[in-house]
């Protein structure tokens, strides 16, 4: 081989290899440094200013909130929850009708509590409209005084807005549409880049004056989902000190602070917890009513796989539906590991002999 | 096939009159420019991936209103990502020639990294389909081109490289790549279609003087029966 040839094969090696590294250097700076931010996210959510979203076949997020805010002011006068099952209808009717078949949510709650674990943020239909409709309460609420025709919504009802006020409800509306495209993906990690963006919005919101326990129950879920359950405690203990009642919410609440207390491994207060959620909360003995409002529990899983109380508490979630299989599997990988304590490993002997003793006298 | 039609005439047009206006006393290495397609084909992948991912986890983005985010979007991902991945695509072929001395003449190295740029054009042209039919024609003429015109860059980077040794040659190839691609991107974006067809057109240009200039056969000092008489031979008796 000519000298020329044998040189250009080094020089050429050596180009790759460092141009390569240095755009593996460049990525690495840009996934530090220049994280997306709400904007970039906002566009990618197809929620940008003017309703035009990445998909033109698809109605955009905002053509989706318009559509349910002319549902809400066409059914205020009827029962809600009836009101809800009417535009589900109704729109199934149109998609069906569209598309020659009705289309289901692969996320949607279908009572099969072993097929596939418990679907998370991942909603059914009729979740998914109430959730929309509740976004476009934000959304017009945000808008108010700007550019919406007020005598088609009915602006006019609104209390009288601060610009302050204004700003803060564009805030939270930002954080729900961030928040509802992040939770429609299927996998989620404390790593994240999103959450990064989540976190910088809802910090903004819960140190304005007009964030609410909602607010601060929001980023204590945040923070339980970016792997910090310390942060993650204060906040949903805030919240919890200040919620109004007992109510469906509520229980959300309940269950964040239990899974929180899990990731830090306080038995104390994680089996107490266990005890007396259902008696709490008792709707939440039907699968049905909670899955749509439930943080993922897989994704709590895979950002603490090493703490023994989430199995604990994931499989008593099971036992409470009445899925015994999937109640045991749980128990029992709680149990292999090593870092449970006595007292724990002590109620998991004692909920596993239960069970045993359970499924001998169905057998009998 | 009008699709079809639409998504290739560019790729092939530029070939043929490359092929119709070089090769007279010699024929194109067939296989080797169907390894040059196949590796601008491949290409799309890394560069894809690797624009997908600066689309999701930074803040450029290429449609991004600050027009500073977008800029810096361009030169990251066409002008860095997408040339590597077009040059080095190619030059992973062409570390196989020269080990296996193809026969490979600096206009066939020219035309090898046009391909690449082409099967990459291609691909992204089939990307792009839902844009409508009058907008895939109009892709003909600008950024098939253009990419055309970037494989010039890389061919005659090689070239140079090859003849001299030196890999500084494709440094600067790869940077003036990178330059003009971000730079046709972010002028195509923010500015009318006639800046950009102006830059197309100057690229062009430039590239059929190249062309035109380019051997068709190797020179002798690239050959390795090259020798000179009056050094290597014996002075015959007349002399």
């Amino acid at each position: 081989m000519r000298p020329n040839a044998m040189r250009f094969l080094k020089a050429t090696i050596r180009f790759l290899a460092s141009v390569g590294l240095a755009l593996f250097c460049i990525m690495y700076l840009l996934d530090r440094y220049f994280p997306p931010d709400a904007q970039t996210m906002m566009t990618a959510a197809g929620a940008t200013a003017n309703g035009a979203g990445p998909d033109q076949d698809e109605p955009s997020l905002m053509e989706k909130l318009r559509d349910a805010w002319r549902w809400r002011e066409r059914e205020r006068d009827r029962n809600v929850g009836e009101g809800v099952e009417t535009y589900v209808r109704e729109s199934d009717r149109r998609e069906g009708g569209r598309q020659g078949g009705g289309r289901r949510d692969p996320g949607d709650a279908d009572g099969d509590p072993n097929g596939g674990g418990m679907p998370g943020r991942r909603m059914g239909r009729t979740q998914l409209v109430v959730r929309e409709t509740s976004l476009a309460e934000f959304f017009l609420q945000s808008m108010h005084g700007r550019d919406l025709d007020s005598s088609r919504y009915s602006l006019n009802q609104l209390p009288v807005r601060t610009n302050a006020e204004v700003a803060f409800e564009r805030m939270r509306f930002e954080y729900r549409v961030l928040e509802d495209h992040y939770y429609q993906r299927e996998a989620h990690l404390a790593s994240d880049p999103e959450l990064r963006v989540l976190e910088s919005l809802m910090t903004q919101i819960s140190a304005s004056p007009y964030s609410s326990f909602e607010d601060h129950a929001d980023m204590g879920e945040l923070y339980l989902m970016m792997g910090q359950p310390d942060k993650a405690k204060v906040w949903l203990e805030k919240a919890a000190m200040t919620w109004p009642s007992g109510s469906h919410s509520y229980g959300v609440l309940h269950l964040l602070l239990m899974f929180t207390y899990a990731a830090q491994g306080d038995t104390a207060r994680t089996l107490p917890m266990v005890d007396s959620f259902t008696s709490a909360n008792s709707d939440w003995l039907y699968p049905e009513r909670f899955m749509g409002d439930m943080v993922t529990l897989e994704d709590i899983e895979r950002t603490y796989p090493d703490a023994p109380l989430v199995p604990l508490v994931r499989g008593r979630l099971w036992y409470n539906v009445r899925n015994h299989a999937g109640a045991e599997r749980e128990w029992r990988r709680a149990r292999a590991m090593p870092d449970l304590d006595s007292s724990a490993a002590q109620r998991l002997d004692l909920w596993l002999a239960e069970l045993q003793a359970d499924r001998e006298g169905s057998s009998r | 096939m009008t699709m079809i039609m639409l998504l290739i005439w560019s790729a092939v047009v530029i070939m043929l009159v490359m092929g119709v206006s070089k090769y007279r006393y010699t024929r194109p290495p067939l296989v080797w420019m169907l390894g040059f397609f196949c590796a601008g084909v491949v290409s799309v992948a890394a560069a894809g991936m690797y624009n997908g991912w600066l689309m999701m986890n930074t803040r450029f983005t290429f449609f991004s209103p600050d027009i500073v985010d977008s800029s810096i979007a361009f030169v990251l991902g066409p002008g860095m990502g997408e040339e590597f991945s077009k040059f080095g695509m190619g030059l992973v072929i062409m570390l196989f020639a020269v080990a296996v001395r193809a026969p490979l003449t600096p206009a066939s190295r020219i035309q090898g990294f046009v391909l690449v740029a082409l099967g990459f054009a291609v691909v992204e042209n089939i990307t792009y389909q839902d844009v409508g039919l009058g907008n895939l024609l109009v892709r003909g003429f600008l950024p098939v081109p253009m990419h055309a015109a970037m494989g010039f860059i890389h061919g005659t980077a090689v070239n140079a490289a090859l003849k001299r040794g030196s890999g500084i040659y494709l440094f600067v190839g790869y940077v003036a790549c990178v330059i003009i691609h971000a730079g046709y991107d972010i002028v195509a974006v923010n500015l009318p279609v006639v800046f950009a067809a102006a830059i197309v057109l100057v690229l062009v240009a430039w590239c059929t003087a190249t062309w035109l200039r380019a051997p068709e056969e190797n020179p002798l000092e690239e050959t390795d029966e090259y020798h000179d008489p009056w050094i290597d031979e014996a002075p015959t008796e007349d002399y």
